[in-house]
């Protein structure tokens, strides 16, 4: 990782070198000799951010570097257990050269939420985490942009439930962290020829702008894998190490020729390789079967991507926009021992998608625009019987061949003045998949297990049709409000939980009270309720014997909605506040079905299907936010916030024993506290200082399971962290007379009330 | 080798009659634009103020620099977009009379007139989501800042209420702070901590109901592993990863939409004999045992 910041660096250096020795363009003596005076007045602005933090974790559980805690998931925090958790780094810094007339032509950013140079502790090895940086070029007729990232993500550590008796084979030891990293770069050049040239035939005749695009991430880390082995039930738990790399290229040409129309190509290729060596059954030993298959196996892919587009403009009447693209995804460098035996490397998915949309001015407020989209996925894996036949009964499940797809749809929309709309339109949305299944049924033994085409939990065919009616609206001079109302009627549905009635609506309004001082009012709000008509499970089967006769309707019945309210205020000149309430509900009603089998056996055996009642999930989520921001005096101001985050979900408990069961080891309930405060002053021009505190509380209400037979126990996730941050920004108006204007860079963290 | 169903016949014939049905409902959408481009009428809908009456003639950028030393507390004019006039339209009425009402302010047809067709040309903006929803382009960009794209500067407030997100993030969160409250959820995309940022996985200037190529992209992009090809699919992870996750943010652990075992058992029935399924399945996650469900080489049932 280290070695790849380095490369990362040097790469920023050497973009930075060529752009600031990019040869002038061919131009006249006299434009050369004021371009050269021009260059003679660069001028170069800079700010940095240094901080020092201080962390540390009020849990006994994961306050120890070996422990993911909540927090971790999203941001990597070093040394959280060391004894003296004291890390600095460089929360922002910016760059900007600047050509006569402020034009830029370099731009640096960088910024990290976090400190990130890890100077401590066992992270030692693992700086820069957490930041991300830019860096644009700019020069006549060459537009440069550069990203770079580099950031951790853990994954908790998941303890199955281990009743009946059943051991938890946890392999992946105590102290691992399930740690996974990302550092990136990308790139495109752009150039347009005739600006190069600073050719006005070129630009007449409609030159086109060239690209090449790029990119770079390395991902290391691991997962935690958990999996049953047959025929013993042993239930193993691994860390399953990645060493990922990916690669992009591509480029592209836009031309529009005699500027009558638009057209676009690209061309992009991405290599993704894993080269940590697959694990074999074969390698776990003890009771686990000793066989060639894999275990988590994860292909490496090459995909090869070209896409056509174009967009023609019919003066101010019409605008129609389309596009073509064809994708290759197919394995590559990796191959699984079976596939290797078989001499089988031929897996590739195509992917066709093609789309024409149009914006058409009727007759006078009249418009209307229309849009139609395609989308084709062929399926063309190796089909052999060491993997994948009918014979040996590996295919259990159904086999999607191809997968089409067809949306469009068409709005009129009356425009009362600019302001002002209201539109009525409609949808379609047809999908066909063509499905493979091993034999139907089982005329004598021997017999494949196999899913019946009957009983398969996904059906050739999904047809839906919207209607609706939108608005935006401005009633009042203070009053916006923009809404949709819609309904959805689906006669073909594909999934059980495919809604095939669906009415929904969506609401925005916005108001700014009539009173001296700015307070902005907004509501949001949305909701839908649908349900399916109920699929059949089919019950009966056997050797010789079909499936005869609906044995069990399954319905599905949906209500979700959202109500939001916003509010900005502005109660006196150096105060802003701002404050939002979310309330929201997804609640589904379904049937818990229950089969006397598993389906893939009913050829050789009878399956019966029955419902252990219903679910009655709902997950339900509520938030409040409150920000404020304060400018004391001309030079110290002050940000804060404090935010509450509610999630639950639970099933109602009872009406069988498995619904019991479900209900008791499914129930999430999660408080997410946090808190911001940060205060800044400048204390000369160009020098700040801040101090900042947060803190994050995470508070667990989930059932824990109560009996994991396992050398590792679970923890209780609750925790507190505290972070104290203590930082300086310099910029490069320190140690000038004149206090500099505000620049609008966002790493000066300018305040909106300026301090000069 | 390979087993077909039976009624494979009446399955092409069925097939062929929905093409048919497909072909006749493209074909009339498509007419129907197609004809309405015979009409006249005028796209530009975005106006924010129309042109100013009487105003005709250019004055510079130097003049207008004599009062807009800085624009609007922003940086100073930048040359490259200094032209003032070419966005603002003449200004020696505004000149003369110092009024606001004497000049105009642009429309994102001024933007367009430039980027159509040179630097970071938009094909899609047109038909875009935000412009249909009547979002100008200086509701995002500042043409008068110096940030990267021009973006605009998120307010002090946006700033406090998200501090560690990234001001991409933080601007989209004030017209959508509905999704930004789903970002404080336990399980989500690592947005509030600056990780990532919205335009990470959206496109602000695209048409996303027609987007090109496959509905599972904009995930794969970032989770190659989970892209497959698998020799053993999970036919809605071949479609929509949405199919069981919620991008933004969740209750339930991987940002699934329902938490386990619902998200499964909403669709897949349990055996309640002949394997391990009872009571396993009610106790514990089932991703705990078909840990692959994204796909698998190994095992039809995607346990490993």
């Amino acid at each position: 990782m280290i070695a790849m910041s380095a490369r990362s660096a040097l790469g920023f250096t050497a973009i930075a070198a060529l752009l600031l020795a990019a040869p002038a363009p061919a131009q006249e003596p006299e434009e050369a000799g004021a371009r050269a005076e021009g260059a003679e007045d660069l001028k170069l602005e800079w700010s940095l951010t240094p901080i020092a933090t201080w962390n540390w974790v009020n849990s006994d559980d994961e306050g120890h570097d070996h422990v993911t805690g909540f927090f971790d998931q999203y941001e990597f925090v070093p040394n959280k257990g060391s004894a003296f958790p004291f890390e600095i780094g460089v929360r922002d810094a910016s760059l900007d050269l600047l050509a006569p007339g402020d034009t830029p032509r370099l731009r640096f950013r960088l910024e990290s939420p976090s400190s990130n140079l890890g100077v401590s502790g066992s992270e030692i090895a693992d700086p820069f985490f957490n930041q991300r940086a830019l860096l644009l070029g700019r020069v006549p007729g060459v537009d440069v942009d550069v990203s770079y990232r580099r950031m951790r993500t853990e994954d908790l550590r998941v303890f199955p439930n281990t009743v009946d008796g059943l051991l938890f084979d946890d392999r992946s030891g105590p102290h691992r962290r399930f740690n996974w990293d990302r550092t990136g770069v990308g790139g495109e050049v752009r150039t347009r020829v005739d600006e190069l040239l600073e050719s006005a035939d070129l630009r007449k005749m409609g030159s086109p702008e060239l690209s090449l695009r790029g990119g770079y991430e390395a991902r290391q880390g691991d997962r935690q894998l958990r999996f049953l082995i047959d025929p013993t039930n042993q239930w193993i738990g691994l860390a399953q190490d990645h060493d990922q790399k990916v690669a992009n290229v591509g480029g592209g040409v836009l031309a529009a020729p005699g500027g009558l129309f638009t057209l676009g190509f690209g061309f992009d290729y991405q290599r993704f390789r894993d080269s940590e060596t697959p694990i074999l059954q074969g390698m776990l030993g003890g009771a686990v079967p000793a066989t060639a298959n894999t275990i988590g196996f994860v292909p490496d892919t090459d995909r090869y991507t070209s896409t056509a587009r174009f967009r023609s403009l019919l003066g101010q009447r019409a605008v129609i926009e389309g596009g073509l693209q064809l994708s290759l995804l197919e394995q590559a460098g990796n191959f699984t021992p079976l596939e290797e035996q078989a001499g089988l490397d031929t897996n590739r998915l195509y992917y066709y998608s093609g789309n024409v949309t149009a914006d058409v001015a009727l007759v006078g407020a009249l418009s209307a625009n229309a849009f139609f989209k395609f989308d084709q996925r062929d399926n063309r894996i190796d089909r052999h019987t060491a993997l994948f036949n009918t014979e040996n009964g590996t295919q259990v499940d159904e086999f999607i061949h191809r997968w089409q797809r067809i949306h469009s749809g068409i709005e009129g929309v009356y425009r009362f003045d600019a302001g002002n709309l209201a539109a009525l339109g409609g949808r379609v949305d047809w999908i066909d998949r063509d499905r493979d299944f091993v034999f139907p049924f089982c005329p004598a033994l021997p017999c494949n297990a196999a899913i019946l085409p009957v009983n398969s939990l996904v059906q050739d065919d999904s047809q839906s049709y919207t209607v609706y009616a939108r608005t935006q609206l401005r009633p009042l001079r203070r009053v916006g409000v923009s809404g949709e109302l819609g309904y959805r009627t689906a006669p073909d549905i594909a999934y059980v939980t495919d809604l095939d009635d669906y009415a929904y609506g969506r609401l925005r309004a916005s108001w700014t009270l009539p009173v001296e001082r700015s307070v902005v009012v907004s509501l949001t709000a949305r909701g839908g309720h649908g349900h399916n008509r109920g699929q059949e499970m089919v019950g009966g089967g056997g050797v010789g014997t079909p499936p005869a006769g609906p044995d069990l309707r399954r319905h599905f019945d949906r209500l979700d909605w959202l109500v939001g309210l916003t509010a900005n205020a502005q109660p006196w000149d150096r105060v802003g506040l701002f404050a939002s309430s979310f309330v929201s509900q997804d609640a589904q009603d379904y049937e818990l079905a229950l089969s006397s089998l598993q389906r893939y056996v009913q050829p050789f055996a009878p399956v019966t299907f029955r419902n252990a009642g219903d679910t009655d999930y709902r997950d339900e989520h509520w938030s409040v936010v409150v920000g404020t921001h304060v400018q004391i005096d001309p030079l110290t101001d002050a940000t804060a916030s404090g935010s509450f985050t509610r999630g639950s979900s639970h099933y109602s408990a009872g009406g069988s024993p498995e619904l019991d069961l479900v209900d008791r080891y499914s129930k999430i309930d999660s408080d997410v506290y946090g808190a911001d405060l940060e205060v800044g002053r400048w204390i000369v021009e160009g020098l700040r200082v801040l101090v900042a505190y947060r803190f994050q509380y995470y508070l667990d209400g989930t059932n824990l399971y109560p009996s994991v037979q396992s050398s590792i126990q679970p923890f209780d996730p609750t925790n507190i962290r505290h972070t104290v941050t203590l930082g300086v920004t310099l910029t490069s108006a320190l140690g000038q007379q004149k206090p500099a204007k505000s620049s609008g860079m966002r790493s000066l963290r300018s305040p909106e009330f300026a301090h000069e | 080798m390979r087993g077909r169903r039976d009624g494979v016949g009446a399955g092409r014939e069925r097939s062929a009659a929905r093409g048919a049905r497909r072909a006749r409902w493209s074909i009339l959408l498509l007419g129907a634009a197609a004809c309405a481009t015979l009409s006249t009428g005028d796209l530009v809908r975005t106006h924010r103020s129309a042109a100013v009456e009487g105003a005709s003639e250019k004055v510079g950028a130097e003049t207008c620099t004599t009062c807009h030393d800085t624009v609007a507390g922003h940086a100073p004019a930048p040359k490259y977009h200094a032209e003032c006039e070419s966005c603002h339209g003449p200004g020696d009425k505004h000149a003369a009379s110092a009024d606001k009402a004497d000049i105009r302010f642009p429309a994102n047809a001024d933007c367009q007139a430039c980027h159509d067709r040179g630097h970071d040309t938009l094909i899609g903006w047109t038909t875009s989501e935000h412009q249909r929803a009547g979002v100008y382009c200086s509701d995002c960009h500042s043409a008068h800042g110096r940030e990267p794209w021009h973006l605009a500067q998120p307010g002090a407030v946006a700033r406090a209420v998200a501090p560690h997100a990234t001001s991409v993030t933080q601007m989209c969160s004030a017209c959508h702070p509905d999704v930004a409250a789903t970002f404080e959820l336990p399980s989500h995309h690592p947005l509030r901590e600056g990780m990532l940022s919205c335009t990470d996985c959206h496109a602000p200037h695209g048409a996303n109901r027609v987007a090109l190529g496959a509905a599972t992209a904009r995930c794969s992009g970032c989770h190659q592993d989970y892209a497959g090809p698998w020799i053993y699919e999970h036919p809605p992870v071949t479609e929509d990863c949405g199919h069981c996750h919620a991008p933004h943010g969740t209750s339930s652990r991987a940002l699934l939409e329902t938490n386990e075992p619902g998200v499964c058992i909403s669709c897949h029935t349990v055996a309640e004999a002949g394997a391990v399924h009872d009571p396993f399945a009610f106790s514990t996650r089932c991703s705990d045992c078909h840990s692959a469900v994204h796909g698998s080489y190994a095992d039809p049932h995607l346990r490993r």
